[in-house]
C-alpha cells in the first residue's frame, strides 16, 4: 500500500517563505526591468544645425561628420564613469584615464579595452530631425 | 597630572565602542541634516548649507566626521580581534556571517555617504559603484537597481543609506554584543571629540563640475586598482575572496589561521600604499602629478574652516551666482566681463581657485590665484578639462610659447648646433655663450613669462600666457583695482578687466616691435639708428623705451583699417598643435587666400569642423549659414571673412566691424609665364627695416640683466649695431616652395667675439639674411626696373649698377657704396657677390638661398632692355608674356649682352 505524504508545520512554512521570497524577486526584476526598458525607449530630436566633430548630451554624445552623425554612449566601457570632455576627436574619461576615439568610439588608451557604445541615431524625414534613441546598435 | 591617569583616560574604552558611538552620533546627526539637505538637488543644497547655513554646516561636519571615526574605528576592532585570536568567541555562525557582512555595509554607507554630496566626484563614484555591481555575475543588475537604483537619480542610494544600511548596521551591533547602547563616558567623550573636530574642519565638497575626479580616501586605493586593470570585475571577486575568507577564518587550525592572517595583513599594507600613492600622486584623468602640484579641488581631506554659529543672519548675502561660490557674497555684482566668462554662470573659482564654501576673506583667498591664465598655472585655470584644454596643450609648442626658430638660428651662428632645423623651449636653454646671449637680449618676449602685476601691461612687461593677448583693463577696470588694493572697495559694482577675443595691435607691439620690427613697420614706423635725433622733416615718434621712430609707409591694409588679428587666426597665434621650426611654418594665412583670381576654398560655418572655430563664430555671432574662406596652406577657417553669391569675398574686421571687398589679383600679377615664380610680396612688399652688420661680444663686469628669470646679471652680451634703413626688400629664393622669389632681408649678419665669453673660442662673422614678412604691402606692385636694374634688390647691396654700352655689347658693372667686409670680401651689406655663387650658409634657414650666377644673368638681361625701353611699352610686355621669344625677336638695333657673345 502506498504510503501516504504528510505536509508538516515546519516545511509548509518554508515553502510558502520560498514562494513569498520568489514573488518578491519576480516584482523586483519586473520593476527593474520596467524601468530601463522605459529608460531606453526614449527619444531625444536634434535639429540639422548638429555642430561638426562632438556634441555632448549627458548620456550620450554625437558626432558629426560630413556625411553622417553618429550617437555614442558617455559611459564609460571600462568602469561606467561619464565621459563629458574632448580635446579635439579625443575623448578622455577622468576617472581611470582611458582614452577614445570620438569618431568611432574605439578605446585608444587603457584601462578600457571595449569600444564605446553606440546607439540608434536615425534621420527623421517627417520632421527633418535626428532622433537618438539610447538602444545600443548591436 | 598622573600620566598613568592620563593614558587610562586617552584610553578610555575599546575600538569596538569608540566605533558604536559613533555610529549612534553619526545617526542622530544624520536625522538632523535631513532637514537642509535636498537628495533632488544634492550638491546645490549641501553648498547652500555651506555658505548661509552654519548651523546645518556643523550638523554636516558632525555626520562626517562621526563616520569617519566609525570606518576606522569599526577597522581597529577587526584587526584587534584578528590579533588577539578573539574570533572564535562568536556565539553561532549567523552572527560570524552576519559580521562579515557588515563590513560590506559598512563600505556601502561611506561610499553612498561621499556619492550624496553631488559634486563631480561623488556622481562619478555612483556611476562607478552601478558599473561594479552590475558586473556581479546574473544577479547584478538586480542588486545594483536595488542598492544604487536606475540611472542618475539618488533617491534609492539615499534611502538605502539612512535606512537599510543604517539598520543593518545596527543590527550587526547588536547580534554580536546584545546591546546598541555604549557607556554614557565613551559617547560624552566621543561628542565632544567630534564636535570640537566639526567646529574646526570643514567635510570636503568639490564642484558639481570639475573634471577632476579622485574617490573618497578609503576608496582611491581601489580607483588605483581600477586603472590597473580593463576588468573591474577583477576588484568584486577580490573582495568576494576577501570576505569568504574573513568568513572561513574560524573554521582554520591554528597555524594556517595565523598564516592567512598575515596574508590578510600583507593585502591591507598594499592596499594602504595604493591608497597613499594614489591621494598624493595621481591629478587629472589619473595621470601622475608630483607633489608640487597641489591638490585637486575637493580632495583635501583636513580643510580648516571654523564654524561660527553666531553669525548674525541679517549680514549673509545671497550671492547673485548660479555655482554657489561665496565669492560674490562680498565682490557683489562684479561686472565687466564678457558673456562667455559671467561670473554669475562660471563662477569664480573656475579662473581663480580658492576655497568657494568659505565666507571669511582669508580662508576664501587660500590657494587662491590672482592672475590666472599664466603658462605656469594654466593646467588649473583656463586650460582645465572643462574650458580650454585644448589650447594649453596647443600654446606649449607656439613659437609665441617656445621662441624656438630664434633659439636654433642664435645657436647656429655660435656653432652650438649644426642645424637650423632643431626645435627648442627657452624656459629649458642653459648657461652657454648662445644660451647666455639670449637671456641677455631675447629672452623676455615669449608667452611664458609670468604677469605678476594686475592692471594694463607696462611696455616693457611681455608674455602672461592667455593674459598677454585676452586680458584687458578699462579705466573703470583700473579704477577698481585700485579701490581693490587699497581696501576701499564698493560694495557692489566693481569692474572686472574683460577676457575677450577683441585683441589690439597694441597687445602684439611690445614684443614685435623688436626683431623683424612687423608692428612698427605695419603702421609704417621703422626704427632709426640709436642716438639719433628727431628732426621737424620727418614724422616720428618716440616709444617708451625711448627707441626713437620715423614714418616711412603704412601698410595698405593698416590704413584701411585692419588689425593684426584680421589677417592672424587663433591657430595662428596661438599653434596648432605642431611642432612649428619657424615663423613662416606657423603662419597659415596667405595673400592669396583673399586676393585669389581662380576657385575660393570655402566651409559654411555650420560644418566647421574644429570646436574653436566654432566658438569664435558663436562668439562672432556669425549666422551658421555664412561661407568661409579656408586658408590655402592648411584649410584654417578665416572667420572674419564672408562670400557672397557672386564668389567675392568680403572681410569684417574684428575690432571695428568694418565691411571691405577684398580685390581679385591684377591682370598683371598672372600675366604670362615671365613672372609665374614670384611671390606676392616680392612685388608689393614697399619697404623692410635693415640693418648694416652688428657686434656682439661679452663685457665682464658690465651689468646686464637675465631677461628669461628677470634677474640682474654681473656681466653682460652686448650688441653695437650698425646702419638702420628703410628699403624694399632683398629678393631671393625659396627652394622648396617652387622656386618662388620671396622677399629677404638681413637676419643675421654680424660678427660676434666669442672670446669675450670664453677662452679659446675665437671669433666668428656670418651673413645670413633671413625671410622678410614685410608687412608694408601696397597696392602697386614693385617698378620692373626696382628689381632688374636694382643691386640692393638683386642681393649685391647699395651702390651703382651700371649697364656699359661699347658698340653692338653692352656689360653689367658694379660699384659698392659699402666697403669689403675683411671675412668674406663681400660688401658690408651684400647677400652674395656680383655675379658671384653665394657661400654656405648664406641665409637663417635651409630653404632660402639669394640668387645664382645664371639667375642673376636673366634677371640682369630683362635690365638691360629696360635701360632703353620703357616699361610699360609693348616690348616689355611682350617679355613679360614670353621672354624667349621676345629675345628671338630682337631688332639689328638691340644691344647684346657681352655674356651673349
Amino acid at each position: 500500500m502506498e504510503k501516504q505524504k504528510t505536509i508538516t508545520r515546519n516545511s509548509f512554512i518554508h515553502i510558502v517563505t520560498g514562494l513569498i521570497l520568489g514573488l518578491v524577486a519576480w516584482i523586483w526584476i519586473k520593476i527593474t526591468n520596467f524601468q530601463t526598458e522605459q529608460e531606453n525607449s526614449l527619444e531625444f530630436r536634434h535639429g540639422q544645425d548638429i555642430p561638426m566633430g562632438i556634441s555632448f548630451f549627458e548620456k550620450y554624445y554625437l558626432y558629426r561628420t560630413k556625411n553622417s552623425v553618429r550617437a555614442f554612449l558617455t559611459k564609460c566601457t571600462h568602469a561606467g564613469c561619464r565621459i563629458n570632455t574632448s580635446t579635439g576627436s579625443l575623448l578622455q574619461c577622468n576617472c581611470h584615464g582611458s582614452q577614445f576615439d570620438a569618431e568611432t568610439g574605439k578605446p585608444l588608451k587603457g584601462p578600457a579595452i571595449k569600444p564605446l557604445q553606440e546607439i540608434e541615431c536615425k534621420f527623421d524625414n517627417a520632421t527633418s530631425l535626428w532622433v537618438v534613441r539610447l538602444k545600443p546598435i548591436a | 597630572m598622573d600620566p598613568h591617569k592620563l593614558k587610562k583616560f586617552s584610553q578610555f574604552d575599546t575600538a569596538g565602542w569608540i566605533a558604536t558611538s559613533s555610529l549612534l552620533l553619526c545617526a542622530i546627526s544624520g536625522v538632523f541634516l535631513v532637514i537642509p539637505y535636498d537628495f533632488t538637488h544634492a550638491h546645490a543644497s549641501v553648498s547652500e548649507m555651506l555658505l548661509y547655513n552654519p548651523a546645518g554646516t556643523l550638523v554636516r561636519n558632525f555626520h562626517y566626521w562621526s563616520a569617519q571615526l566609525f570606518f576606522i574605528f569599526s577597522i581597529l576592532h577587526v584587526y584587534d580581534h584578528l590579533k588577539k585570536s578573539t574570533e572564535t568567541n562568536i556565539r553561532t555562525g549567523r552572527t560570524w556571517l552576519i559580521l562579515c557582512l557588515a563590513l560590506v555595509f559598512l563600505a556601502y554607507e561611506m561610499i553612498s555617504g561621499f556619492i550624496l554630496k553631488g559634486d563631480a566626484a561623488g556622481i562619478q563614484a555612483h556611476r562607478i559603484l552601478a558599473s561594479l555591481i552590475e558586473s556581479v555575475p546574473v544577479i547584478g543588475k538586480l542588486l545594483s537597481s536595488l542598492f544604487i537604483g536606475t540611472g542618475d537619480n539618488n533617491q534609492v542610494l539615499y534611502i538605502q543609506h539612512v535606512a537599510t544600511g543604517t539598520i543593518l548596521l545596527f543590527i550587526a551591533v547588536f547580534d554580536h554584543v546584545r546591546t546598541i547602547w555604549p557607556r554614557r563616558k565613551t559617547w560624552i567623550i566621543l561628542f565632544l571629540i567630534i564636535l570640537v573636530i566639526s567646529l574646526l574642519l570643514r567635510a570636503p565638497l568639490g564642484s558639481a563640475d570639475n573634471s577632476q575626479v579622485k574617490g573618497p580616501w578609503f576608496f582611491v586605493g581601489i580607483q588605483e586598482m581600477l586603472h590597473l586593470t580593463s576588468h573591474p570585475v577583477i576588484i568584486i571577486i577580490l573582495v568576494i575572496v576577501f570576505l569568504a575568507i574573513l568568513y572561513f577564518l574560524p573554521l582554520f587550525g591554528k597555524n594556517m589561521c595565523i598564516l592567512i592572517k598575515r596574508i590578510l595583513l600583507a593585502v591591507c599594507i598594499i592596499y594602504l600604499i595604493m591608497t597613499l600613492v594614489a591621494l598624493l600622486f595621481r591629478g587629472e584623468n589619473w595621470q601622475w602629478k608630483s607633489l608640487n602640484e597641489g591638490p585637486l579641488s575637493g580632495e583635501q581631506l583636513l580643510i580648516f574652516d571654523p564654524v561660527n554659529l553666531f553669525h548674525p543672519m541679517e549680514t549673509i548675502r545671497v550671492a547673485q551666482n548660479q555655482r554657489m561660490e561665496s565669492c560674490l557674497t562680498c565682490h557683489t555684482s562684479m561686472k565687466g566681463l564678457s558673456d562667455s566668462h559671467n561670473p554669475a554662470i562660471i563662477g569664480c573659482v573656475s579662473c581663480h581657485r580658492g576655497d568657494p564654501y568659505a565666507t571669511g576673506k582669508s580662508l576664501a583667498h587660500r590657494n587662491m590665484i590672482l592672475i590666472p591664465g599664466n603658462i605656469s598655472n594654466m593646467r588649473q585655470t583656463c586650460g582645465t578639462q572643462g574650458c580650454h584644454p585644448d589650447i594649453a596643450n596647443r600654446i606649449q609648442q607656439s613659437l609665441m610659447t617656445s621662441q624656438s626658430g630664434i633659439i636654433a638660428v642664435d645657436k647656429y651662428v655660435f656653432g652650438e648646433t649644426a642645424s637650423l632645423n632643431d626645435t627648442f623651449q627657452i624656459k629649458n636653454i642653459g648657461h652657454t655663450a648662445a644660451d647666455t646671449h639670449l637671456r641677455n637680449l631675447c629672452a623676455g618676449c615669449h608667452l611664458g613669462m609670468a604677469k605678476i602685476k594686475t592692471g594694463n601691461a607696462d611696455w616693457l612687461e611681455r608674455g602672461g600666457g592667455c593674459n598677454a593677448c585676452h586680458l584687458h583693463y578699462s579705466d573703470e577696470a583700473t579704477g577698481s583695482m585700485k579701490r581693490m588694493q587699497s581696501n576701499t572697495m564698493q560694495k557692489a559694482g566693481e569692474i572686472h578687466p574683460t577676457i575677450d577675443i577683441q585683441v589690439s595691435n597694441d597687445r602684439c607691439l611690445s614684443c614685435h616691435s623688436r626683431s623683424g620690427r612687423i608692428s612698427l613697420s605695419y603702421e609704417g614706423w621703422n626704427e632709426t639708428n640709436e642716438g639719433t635725433k628727431a628732426n621737424s622733416i620727418v614724422k616720428s615718434k618716440v616709444l617708451p623705451d625711448k627707441r626713437l621712430l620715423e614714418f616711412v609707409q603704412a601698410d595698405v591694409h593698416h590704413q584701411a583699417g585692419m588689425s593684426c588679428i584680421d589677417c592672424h587666426t587663433s591657430y595662428d597665434l596661438m599653434g596648432d598643435g605642431k611642432h612649428p621650426i619657424h615663423k613662416e611654418d606657423a603662419v597659415s594665412v596667405q595673400c592669396v587666400d583673399c586676393h585669389t583670381s581662380g576657385k575660393v576654398n570655402t566651409i559654411a560655418i555650420s560644418l566647421l569642423p574644429d570646436k574653436e572655430s566654432q566658438m569664435v563664430g558663436w562668439l562672432r555671432k556669425s549666422d551658421p549659414k555664412n561661407k568661409v574662406v579656408l586658408s590655402s596652406k592648411n584649410n584654417e577657417p578665416l572667420m572674419n571673412t564672408t562670400i557672397d553669391s557672386l564668389n567675392r569675398i568680403f572681410l569684417t574686421d574684428k575690432l571695428n566691424g568694418k565691411i571691405h571687398e577684398s580685390k581679385p589679383q591684377a591682370l598683371v600679377c598672372t600675366k604670362g609665364k615671365g613672372h609665374s615664380r614670384l611671390s606676392c610680396e616680392a612685388c608689393h612688399t614697399a619697404w623692410v627695416p635693415q640693418c648694416i652688420g652688428c657686434h656682439n661680444s661679452y663685457e665682464n663686469g658690465t651689468p646686464g640683466f637675465d631677461l628669461l628669470t628677470n634677474k640682474t646679471t654681473k656681466s653682460t652680451w652686448v650688441e653695437f649695431a650698425g646702419q638702420n634703413l628703410a628699403e624694399p626688400p632683398v629678393l631671393g629664393v625659396d627652394t622648396i616652395n617652387e622656386g618662388k622669389v620671396v622677399t629677404a632681408m638681413p637676419g643675421m649678419v654680424l660678427s660676434i667675439d666669442q672670446e669675450s665669453f670664453a677662452r679659446g673660442k675665437g671669433k666668428s662673422f656670418h651673413r645670413l639674411y633671413a625671410p622678410a614678412s614685410g608687412h608694408t604691402t601696397q597696392r602697386k606692385g614693385r617698378s620692373c626696373i626696382s628689381c632688374h636694374n636694382n643691386p640692393l634688390a638683386i642681393g649685391y647691396g647699395r651702390g651703382v649698377l651700371t649697364y656699359q654700352v661699347s658698340g653692338k655689347t653692352g656689360q653689367w658693372s658694379f660699384k659698392s657704396r659699402f666697403t669689403l667686409n675683411a671675412n668674406d670680401s663681400l660688401p658690408e651689406d651684400a647677400w652674395t657677390g656680383f655675379m658671384k655663387e653665394a657661400k654656405h650658409p648664406n641665409s637663417t634657414r635651409t630653404t632660402l638661398r639669394p640668387f645664382t650666377v645664371a639667375e642673376q644673368k636673366r634677371i640682369l638681361q630683362v635690365g638691360s632692355c629696360l635701360t632703353c625701353h620703357d616699361e610699360k611699352s609693348k616690348v616689355m610686355d611682350q617679355c613679360l608674356l614670353d621672354f624667349p621669344q621676345a629675345l628671338a625677336r630682337r631688332s639689328k638695333k638691340c644691344i647684346r649682352d657681352q655674356s651673349e657673345q
